[in-house]
């Protein structure tokens, strides 16, 4: 059928918090009434970028986006917009594509936010599935020499080159290896892999055949956190509808090769971020974390060779078969190659998600995409990675972000959160609740962890109190640095990156808590 | 006897089972009964069955009330006040059997920050005013805003 004027609606978790079946319910009988049905199509697509806008679609071909959109609304916007003719001013804004949502850069997130998540066939239309014909044809070498020359880097936190682990995993002689799309995503302020899955989970898909084709792989499994339900419920069913399309399953192109994909629900553990906890809760154990090596390369699930990837990463791979390696390590800097997705959050207009090129510089990402401060408010921290992530200060605002540029300040990377404080932010209080996280979520496996990360959080809790004196603050310091070199996974081994970077830029704060008289004694 | 068939007893289903069994409770908790069924679709040792489900976060080995109301405490939502919404929580559902109130950690909707959980609902931006109309519809019976 052939519509005059169309609207996008964004369905993902935070506009579904904010009742967006309902305003498309609502719009979908109003057009009705009006007889326009015929004329306006609705569709859902996933996320544009934006969290903070409410209920909000673009209608094309007008490119007008509505934001904050209530159901009180809709009548007047249909008579306004659709029926007369006039888009409703105080509702809408141009979509300013080029600079807010960086459209033009956007290698992972490309479809999202344009085509029906839920549509294999939306997903084909935009060249979804060539990139994997492609690889079968190239053959195992040529595809893994292309990867190797994109130069990409896994997207979970640790930055190893993805080249590198498929190679490890493809050169095992096992006949049975696995691989494992590491989609619980738990890392505070971190909901991209969330929103890719939500947006684009056929791009996921794919990347992950392909890499399961040059690793030797024939099962796959997406470990998905259960809080998830949408993430689950759309995978599964691009699972099935690729399967159908013969896109999965046995002789996949009529190439010989086969994989199959299943999805496994996680039940809230942080932990099983970390690979081989992942692996053991596959295999239906506790989340502890593993012994490396041997490393899940080599022996992974069940003993066998896995390839433990996460989503960004293998999201980024049917790009680089269908444009080249090259293409791919054009773009960014020289040793972190391609883009990135980060979701911005706090004190900024523009919170969400954007992906740019790396080497993007912090102050780029806060005042071009996130907007800037919002109004009378002052920069005070950016936290880069995440609960195991940095403080970085006013001074490190044109640090570029990437992987070199960071590990110099000894930061790093992370899940891509940065998290934005403004002047009027209790530096201590966010210290707090991210020592109480890692409290929290830790494993039990190991004592530093286990009973270092009690000690850290009763230390601050003394500060806050007004009870400590300045050799709490080196034994925040001391305790955090023995759990770096002796805790068993890198939960234990984080703590130290926060603790030393409030200690080092935002002392000041700390000694406020910290009494005069007590200080001489 | 809860609805096991649909997957295979192999052991690395259990995270599901545990789910499908928790679910199926409108206490929603894992009963000792509930954890012998699993392990006995699994053909697995109880105490085995008992160490994973007490090692995950999302399953409760302790009755809970009928809404169990979950406030996200990551650095975000504390940011935007979510300790202090806590706090008044605590004191205005003491009394109330039905609800069961619980910390929890980022739950990734940080852009309708703070965020609090009732049952498989999320609630964003939430105030301490729109909190006491929620908690007097709960004590109504009804998981609404």
């Amino acid at each position: 059928m052939f519509y005059r004027s169309h609207l996008l609606f964004v369905v993902d978790d935070h506009s579904l918090g904010k009742g967006v079946k309902k305003v498309i319910k609502a719009i979908r009988d109003e057009l009705a009434k009006n007889g326009l049905d015929n004329e306006v199509g609705v569709l859902e697509t996933g996320t544009l970028g934006y969290i903070s806008k409410g209920v909000h679609f673009i209608v094309y071909p007008d490119n007008l986006l509505y934001h904050d959109v209530t159901v009180e609304d809709v009548p007047f916007i249909v008579l306004e917009h659709f029926l007369k003719g006039r888009p409703v001013k105080k509702l809408c804004q141009e979509a300013k594509q080029e600079v807010d949502l960086a459209y033009s850069q956007r290698i992972v997130l490309k479809n999202s936010g344009k085509i029906d998540p839920e549509s294999i066939d939306e997903y084909i239309a935009v060249d979804g599935y060539q990139s994997l014909g492609k690889a079968l044809q190239m053959g195992k070498e040529a595809v893994l020499q292309e990867i190797k020359t994109s130069n990409l880097r896994g997207r979970g936190g640790a930055g190893f080159p993805t080249g590198v682990k498929l190679e490890m995993t493809a050169k095992q002689e096992e006949k049975q290896k696995y691989i494992v799309v590491n989609a619980d995503e738990g890392e505070a302020g971190t909901f991209k892999d969330r929103l890719i899955m939500e947006g684009d989970p056929h791009k996921l898909l794919e990347g992950m055949t392909i890499a399961a084709f040059v690793a030797g792989a024939d099962t796959g499994y997406i470990y998905i956190r259960g809080e998830y339900q949408l993430c689950i419920s759309r995978l599964e069913k691009a699972i099935k509808q690729a399967k159908e399309y013969g896109l999965l399953g046995k002789d996949i192109f009529g190439s010989g090769f086969d994989f199959e994909v299943m999805v496994k629900v996680g039940a809230g553990a942080y932990i099983c971020g970390e690979e081989t906890a992942l692996l053991n809760s596959l295999e239906g154990g506790r989340g502890n974390p593993r012994c490396k090596p041997p490393y899940p390369g080599v022996s992974g699930l069940w003993g066998k060779p896995t390839v433990v990837n996460n989503v960004e990463t293998l999201s980024n791979l049917p790009a680089i078969i269908e444009k080249g390696g090259e293409w791919f390590a054009s773009i960014g800097t020289p040793k972190s190659c391609g883009t990135k997705v980060y979701t911005i959050l706090g004190d900024v207009n523009n919170p969400g998600l954007i992906e740019v090129p790396m080497g993007t510089t912090l102050s780029e990402i806060i005042f071009k995409y996130g907007g800037g401060l919002k109004e009378g408010e002052q920069f005070k921290a950016a936290l880069v990675g995440g609960a195991a992530g940095m403080f970085l200060p006013k001074e490190l605002l044109q640090i570029k972000l990437d992987f070199e540029n960071l590990s110099k300040e000894s930061a790093v990377l992370g899940s891509g959160a940065i998290l934005i404080l403004s002047e009027r932010t209790n530096m201590l209080k966010v210290l707090r609740s991210i020592l109480n996280f890692f409290l929290h979520e830790s494993c039990g496996k190991c004592s530093p962890c286990r009973i270092g990360c009690k000690v850290l959080v009763n230390i601050v809790d003394k500060i806050v109190a007004g009870q400590a004196d300045a050799s709490d603050v080196q034994r925040l310091l001391s305790v955090s640095k023995v759990m770096q070199k002796t805790a068993f996974c890198a939960l234990g081994q984080s703590p130290i990156m926060p603790i030393a970077s409030m200690v080092k830029y935002f002392g000041d704060e700390i000694e406020k808590f910290i009494g005069e008289e007590r200080k001489c004694k | 006897m809860t609805n096991f068939e649909k997957y295979l007893p192999k052991p690395e289903n259990i995270l599901q089972l545990l789910h499908l069994a928790q679910d199926a409770n409108p206490l929603q908790y894992l009963s000792k009964d509930a954890l012998m069924e699993v392990a006995e679709f699994l053909k697995m040792p109880y105490n085995q069955v008992y160490s994973v489900a007490s090692f995950y976060s999302m399953f409760s080995l302790k009755l809970r009330g009928k809404f169990v109301i979950k406030v996200c405490l990551s650095p975000h939502c504390v940011v935007q006040g979510s300790d202090n919404l806590f706090d008044y929580l605590k004191k205005a559902t003491k009394k109330m059997d039905e609800v069961s109130l619980e910390a929890c950690q980022c739950l990734g909707v940080c852009g309708n920050a703070p965020v609090v959980l009732v049952n498989d609902k999320v609630y964003g931006n939430m105030t301490q005013e729109k909190l006491a109309g929620l908690v007097q519809n709960l004590k109504e019976g009804e998981n609404v805003l």
